[in-house]
C-alpha cells in the first residue's frame, strides 16, 4: 500500500470515528497545521456525502419493495384520484338499475286480471344472452412519431430506434370507466423535485441568465412564460441539455406532449447522466398522457428502464408498472 | 447508551402522535407481524437498542431494522396526518415519510442519534423538521420556528445533502459503472472487505479493498474534472 493509499485509509477512518483517539488527535493537529491536508480531509467528507446517494437511492428502491410486499401504502391513503373509486360507483348504480328492471319486468309478467295469475309463478325469468365483449381494431394509420431534432446524433435506443412505422396497437372497445385516467396517473408520478432542484438552493441556478429566469417562472407554476424565455440549443454540452430538459419539462406542463418527448429523446440519446436517465422518464410520463394511442413507444420506454436496476427511476417505474396491471 | 425512559411530563395520549408506549405496544404486539415477514428474524423483541444495533451492524440486520421501522403502525400515519394537516399532499407526506427513514438510518449510523428521546418520536421529529425545511425552501412556512417541533425530542436535523451537490453527486456517480457503484455502496454502508470481496466476487479482501480505493478515485476525478465541483470546495 502506497502513501496516498496509507493517508486515504487515515482520513477516511477518521471520518467514520473509527481512528483511536490518538491518531484522531493527531490527524486533527495536522488540518490545523496545514490547510491543504485540511482541504483534502473536507473532500473526503463531501465525497462520503455524495456516496450517501447511493445508500439512499437503494434504501428508498428497498421501501417501494416493501410498499408492494405490505400495500399498507395502498390501505393507508386514500385510492387515487380517478382510477379506482369511479368504477365502484359505476358497479353499484348499474346494480340498482338491474334491481329496479327485475322488478319492473316481475311486475310487467304480473296481469291481475289474466287467469292465469292464479297459478304458480313459474319460468319468468328473461333469457339473457351472455353479452360477448367486442374488440376494435383501429385503423392502421401511420403513427405520429415526434421529430428528431435537426443534427441528432444517434446514439441511444431511442435514437435507433427502427424507423418504420409501428403497427398500432389494438384498442379494446371499452367504456370511460374502464380505462384508467392516463393523465391523473401521471400526475401522481410527475414529482417536480425529480428533475428540479426545489427553488432558491444555489444549485438551481447554475446556467444561463435566460436559463435561471426559465427556471424561476417554471418554479412560479408560470410555465408559459418559462417557455417563452427558453430557445431550442443545439449543443450537447451541459448548459445546453440543462436548457433543453427544462424546455421539455414546460412543454409538458403545457401539454405540448409531442415537442416535449422529441427534447426528451434529445436528451435520452445524448447518454449525459444523470439528464439521459431523468429525461427516459420524463418521456415515460409525457407518453403515459398520450395512452392509449401511444402505447407501443411507452412500452419500449418504460421496458428501458425496467430492464436497467441501477437506473435512477427503476423503483417508480416498477411501481408504475404495478398500478397500470 | 441508549435510555427509554419516560418523559418528565408525560403528555396525555394524542391519537395524531401516538406515545412511546403504544408505539411499543405496536411493535412488541404478538399481533403484529411485518407482513414481508419477520419470520426469519433473529430478533422478535425490537426495542430501540435493537433497532439501533441492528441499523449500525449493517447488513441484513441494518435491513430488518429498517424495515421494522418503516412498517410500524402508527408511524406512517403520524407523519402522513402531520404533512397533510400543514399544507402538504398525499404524495409529498409519503416523500417525507420515506425521507426521514433515510435520515434515521444516516444520523444512526453515523452515531448522531444519542438516544435521548424514542426512537419513533425521534423518527417523526425528523419528518416534521424535514417538511418545515421543505416549506421554508418553498418560500411558505416562515412562522414555524424549531420549537413548533416536540420539545423533549433531541435535535431533529439531519444532515440531508445539499441540494447543490447532489447535482455533480448523481453526474459522476452515473459514470463510474455499475460494478463501482455496487462497491462503493457497501463500503459506504460500513462493510468490511472480506464481505465486500465475498459479495462482489474478488478473490480476496486486499483485492477488494484495491477496487474500493480505485472506484473512489475515480469518483474524486469524475468530481474534480467538473468546474462547479471544484467551485464549492473553494467556497467550504
Amino acid at each position: 500500500m502506497n502513501t496516498a493509499e496509507q493517508n486515504f485509509e487515515r482520513i477516511e477512518r477518521y471520518l467514520q470515528g473509527k481512528l483511536p483517539e490518538a491518531e484522531a488527535r493527531a490527524l486533527e493537529a495536522q488540518m490545523a497545521a496545514d490547510p491543504d491536508f485540511a482541504a483534502l480531509v473536507q473532500q473526503h467528507r463531501l465525497e462520503r456525502q455524495g456516496l450517501e446517494l447511493l445508500v439512499e437511492r437503494e434504501l428508498l428502491g428497498k421501501m417501494q419493495q416493501w410498499d408492494r410486499e405490505t400495500e399498507i401504502f395502498q390501505q393507508t391513503t386514500q385510492p387515487r384520484r380517478g382510477v379506482v373509486r369511479p368504477m365502484r360507483w359505476i358497479m353499484r348504480a348499474a346494480a340498482i338499475l338491474l334491481i329496479a328492471f327485475g322488478t319492473y319486468w316481475i311486475l310487467e309478467q304480473y296481469d291481475p286480471a289474466s287467469p292465469e295469475t292464479n297459478a304458480p309463478i313459474t319460468s319468468v325469468k328473461p333469457e339473457i344472452k351472455p353479452r360477448v365483449p367486442t374488440v376494435r381494431r383501429s385503423k392502421p394509420t401511420p403513427p405520429r412519431q415526434a421529430d428528431p431534432a435537426p443534427g441528432d446524433q444517434p446514439t441511444s435506443d431511442y435514437a435507433q430506434q427502427d424507423p418504420t412505422p409501428l403497427d398500432p396497437a389494438p384498442i379494446e372497445e371499452m367504456t370511460g370507466a374502464d380505462a384508467p385516467d392516463y393523465a391523473a396517473l401521471a400526475d401522481d408520478f410527475f414529482r417536480e423535485r425529480d428533475f428540479l432542484p426545489p427553488k432558491g438552493s444555489k444549485g438551481g441556478q447554475a446556467g444561463s441568465a435566460a436559463y435561471n429566469q426559465a427556471l424561476d417562472k417554471f418554479q412560479d407554476g408560470k410555465y408559459t412564460d418559462a417557455l417563452s424565455k427558453l430557445k431550442p440549443s443545439p449543443g450537447s454540452d451541459t448548459d445546453a441539455i440543462q436548457q433543453k430538459e427544462l424546455l421539455a419539462l414546460s412543454q409538458y406542463k403545457t401539454k405540448q406532449y409531442d415537442s416535449a418527448v422529441a427534447n426528451f429523446r434529445d436528451i435520452a440519446a445524448s447518454g449525459k447522466q444523470p439528464y439521459a436517465q431523468r429525461a427516459e422518464w420524463g418521456m415515460a410520463l409525457t407518453l403515459l398522457n398520450q395512452m392509449p394511442t401511444k402505447k407501443p413507444l411507452f412500452d419500449r420506454v418504460m421496458a428501458n428502464i425496467l430492464n436497467n436496476p441501477q437506473h435512477l427511476f427503476f423503483e417508480k417505474a416498477k411501481s408504475l408498472e404495478e398500478r397500470l396491471k | 447508551m441508549v435510555s427509554n425512559q419516560k418523559p418528565a411530563n408525560p403528555q396525555p395520549p394524542n391519537p395524531l402522535f401516538p406515545t412511546f408506549v403504544q408505539f411499543k405496544k405496536n411493535l412488541n404486539s404478538p399481533g403484529y407481524v411485518s407482513p414481508a415477514n419477520c419470520t426469519n428474524m433473529a430478533n422478535t423483541n425490537w426495542t430501540d437498542e435493537a433497532l439501533i444495533a441492528g441499523i449500525q451492524d449493517g447488513g441484513s440486520a441494518r435491513e430488518e431494522a429498517l424495515k421494522r421501522i418503516y412498517l410500524l403502525p402508527g408511524l406512517r400515519e403520524a407523519v402522513h396526518r402531520h404533512v397533510l394537516e400543514n399544507g402538504g399532499s398525499r404524495q409529498d407526506a409519503q416523500d417525507i415519510f420515506q425521507e426521514a427513514l433515510v435520515l434515521l438510518d444516516r444520523n444512526v449510523r453515523e452515531g448522531r442519534f444519542e438516544g435521548r428521546s424514542m426512537l419513533s418520536t425521534y423518527f417523526v421529529a425528523i419528518a416534521k423538521w424535514r417538511w418545515v425545511t421543505i416549506r421554508r425552501q418553498q418560500g411558505r412556512y416562515t412562522d414555524l420556528a424549531p420549537a413548533h417541533y416536540d420539545a423533549e425530542v433531541e435535535s431533529p436535523e439531519a444532515e440531508t445533502i445539499r441540494t447543490e451537490y447532489r447535482e455533480l453527486f448523481q453526474e459522476a456517480l452515473g459514470q463510474i459503472g455499475d460494478r463501482c457503484r455496487q462497491l462503493l455502496q457497501l463500503y459506504q454502508l460500513d462493510h468490511s472487505m472480506e464481505e465486500i470481496a465475498a459479495r462482489m466476487q474478488y478473490s480476496n479482501a486486499d483485492v477488494a479493498k484495491k477496487e474500493a480505493y480505485r472506484c473512489r478515485m475515480r469518483f474524486r476525478e469524475l468530481l474534480e474534472t467538473n468546474p462547479a465541483f471544484a467551485s464549492l470546495l473553494k467556497n467550504l
